[in-house]
């Protein structure tokens, strides 16, 4: 997948947080499905649906089995598939399988349908195809100012960070 | 029809009108409604917690035990009182950030993810459907006993329509509508409750003298040891009135599933000043007016009507009307959002879980109205042959929620090696013990509080079972992972820390 957010952003998410640091940007990335469906919604006393639906596409992390709803289609340049097995293979503990996968984007969707509309709603969720292997981007950054030194995991969709370690520079 | 009862129709109307306003506007398929995300600031997730936690129980139990046991009742308010912040501190940063790395949508999920085991949830989703079955049945019967005094109409009549109405309204209701209504509920029982507070203190002559009132009546009612003074005095069963709102609101499954979709720690700081203004505000209120009730209306046949019948006494007929929908509408929040999380129990955590993986998303939404119609039906016949007291019912379920499942929330947070038989016989014990210490009458016996006798044993059972059973049952890898990433947070600098986005933390590469 093509990153929303370039390094020179990374670069200052991690400025935001460490003022005047100096910092290397490395692009990483991590193994996600990503699936797609089209959800229908209709009154109580109506059976059908009416009027086209709407898309709704949900990423599931294949490592953690999280997922997550994207406001966006996601693209970019396909990889081989031996690329995203390998990130896959890296990781140790229980894997969430496919099938499992499927199920947490799946229910993901009509929770956050039937968290909005309720009982009273009929909910008609298709999948648009099965589950396809997505390399999501990240950027690492490593630096630090006068006081810190510091790595933060700075997510390439939107830019939000997470703190994988903080030391504090010795004074001698 | 009397001006109250206008005051009363005039909501239902309003509130199923949002409903039906919503619903039409979901049919349209609008994205940006539908989908669109939100984002609830601090005030308004903290009086929806509050208003939708604490309702029927505060108009009607709390005026009840304040009408029969005086100033006693206020062990119960402190507990109350204290509740919101003790939650948000102890689970709610924690629990926010480990649910996240586990990837857990609900709050029973997030047990079994943390105890991987199917019988976590096998265990854990019959009890919570249960203790919030009787919790629903006592806002029923709040909202039969409200609308019965209030119009006049017999109790079974009442209570068939506050039944309906509120499954009506579950059925109709958007979700835009129950959070922004939630919120503006809470709103209207704090000003409904303060201003009968109020007129109270005022007809009685001010707090002095609606206290020198009481003293006549018996002076044990002014002291905190209950009406038969300090020699009568069981310390177990204040230790548990303390217990029982202060940590049982740990236990609640719909409670704590809030810490979970919080968006930053940031928001469970601040959301507990917000909590803990409105519980200092709202809280003694009812206590205080089931206190002076004695005075104004010393020969009560129903105590649970105290408050009730001091609105009614001191307030201008318009005033009863708009302080009663305030009360109905808390009512109704409260009971509308238990039987939605049953219904998403029933359907997701026990029936697609356990019996068929891939049911379809109308099977699911079926299961979910099924529950909620069978639960309405149920508590309908219970309450309307032989109602118990809310107080009783309320602090019943609060007590075996809290016993069942607040060590294994806490330990699911805080302690490493809290493994799986550990969480599954703490669970037992802890159900078991509160209801038998209940039910078989020995709080009497003993003066000891259900609730304390349920937090030992179930405190007991996951401590001593965890480390006999670590060698066979050692906690997965993955999880201690996740609890160490929990622990991390403390040590890294404030500033660097706001608007961290945790779930990020499944996705760091392991070189990094």
């Amino acid at each position: 997948m093509d990153p929303h957010v370039t390094a020179a952003e990374a670069l200052a998410v991690f400025q935001r947080k460490l003022p005047d640091a100096l910092a290397a940007v490395q692009a990483v990335h991590h193994p996600f499905w990503w699936a797609g469906f089209d959800v229908r919604t209709r009154g109580f006393f109506r059976r059908s649906a009416s009027g086209p639906g709407q898309r709704m596409e949900v990423l599931v992390n294949a490592v953690s089995g999280r997922g997550m709803i994207a406001d966006f289609t996601p693209c970019g340049v396909a990889v081989a598939p031996e690329e995203w097995l390998s990130l896959i293979g890296e990781q140790s503990g229980p894997l969430p399988t496919q099938d499992e996968a499927e199920r947490t984007a799946r229910s993901l969707a009509r929770a956050k349908v039937v968290r909005t509309v309720k009982l009273g709603m009929g909910v008609e969720i298709t999948p648009t195809g099965g589950l396809r292997g997505v390399l999501k981007p990240n950027w690492i950054v490593s630096g630090g100012n006068a006081r810190h030194q510091a790595t933060i995991l700075v997510d390439g969709l939107d830019g939000s960070h997470y703190i994988v370690r903080v030391d504090k520079v010795g004074r001698s | 029809m009397n001006i109250e009862t206008w005051f009363l129709v005039i909501y239902f109307v309003a509130m199923a009108g949002i409903g039906v306003w919503t619903l039409k506007i979901g049919s349209k398929g609008s994205e940006g409604y539908l989908l669109g995300g939100r984002s609830l600031g601090a005030a308004v997730t903290a009086l929806r917690l509050q208003s939708s936690s604490m309702s029927g129980y505060m108009f009607l139990g709390a005026g009840s035990l304040a009408y029969t046991k005086g100033y006693f009742s206020l062990w119960y308010a402190m507990g109350d009182i204290g509740g919101g912040v003790l939650n948000l501190s102890i689970l709610g940063r924690r629990m926010r950030k480990l649910s996240q790395i586990l990837g857990s949508l609900t709050s029973i999920e997030y047990l079994e993810h943390r105890y991987p085991s199917k019988w976590i949830r096998a265990i854990a989703a019959p009890v919570a459907v249960f203790c919030i079955f009787f919790y629903v049945m006592s806002q029923f019967i709040a909202g039969g006993r409200g609308l019965e005094m209030v119009t006049g109409i017999p109790y079974a009549w009442a209570l068939l329509i506050a039944v309906g109405v509120i499954v009506f309204y579950t059925f109709l209701g958007g979700y835009l509508a129950v959070a922004y209504t939630d919120f503006v509920q809470a709103i209207i029982m704090l000003i409904g409750m303060v201003w009968i507070l109020i007129a109270c203190l005022q007809a009685v002559g001010g707090l002095t003298a609606g206290n020198e009132g009481v003293g006549q009546i018996n002076p044990n009612l002014l002291t905190m040891w209950g009406p038969d003074g300090l020699e009568s005095v069981q310390w177990g069963v204040i230790v548990g009135a303390v217990l029982v709102f202060s940590i049982g609101y740990m236990g609640w499954p719909h409670v704590n599933v809030s810490h979970m979709a919080m968006k930053r720690p940031s928001v469970a700081r601040r959301a507990s000043l917000y909590a803990t203004g409105f519980n200092l505000l709202f809280i003694p209120a009812p206590y205080i007016v089931g206190i002076m009730a004695l005075v104004l209306l010393p020969t009560l046949d129903n105590p649970e009507l105290a408050v009730f019948e001091v609105a009614d006494a001191v307030l201008p007929d318009f005033a009863v009307g708009i302080v009663m929908a305030g009360i109905m509408a808390a009512i109704m929040s409260t009971a509308d959002a238990l039987l939605l999380q049953s219904g998403t129990i029933a359907s997701q955590d026990l029936f697609q879980r356990f019996y068929k993986k891939n049911m379809s998303d109308q099977q699911s939404v079926w299961v979910s109205r099924f529950t909620v119609l069978i639960l309405a039906t149920i508590g309908y016949f219970v309450a309307v042959n032989d109602p118990p007291a809310v107080a009783e019912v309320v602090i019943f379920s609060t007590t075996v929620l809290g016993a069942a499942f607040v060590p294994v929330y806490i330990a699911a947070a805080w302690w490493k090696k809290a493994n799986v038989p550990g969480a599954i016989w703490s669970m037992i014990a802890g159900t078991v013990s509160s209801v038998v210490w209940q039910l078989t009458g020995l709080v009497d016996v003993t003066g000891v509080d259900p609730m304390g006798v349920g937090i030992v044993c179930s405190t007991l059972a996951l401590i001593l079972v965890s480390l006999a059973t670590q060698r066979s049952h050692p906690v997965p890898a993955h999880v201690l992972e996740a609890m160490k990433e929990t622990d991390k947070i403390g040590a890294i600098p404030a500033h660097m820390l706001t608007g961290q986005n945790d779930s990020l933390a499944g996705q760091v590469p392991k070189n990094a």
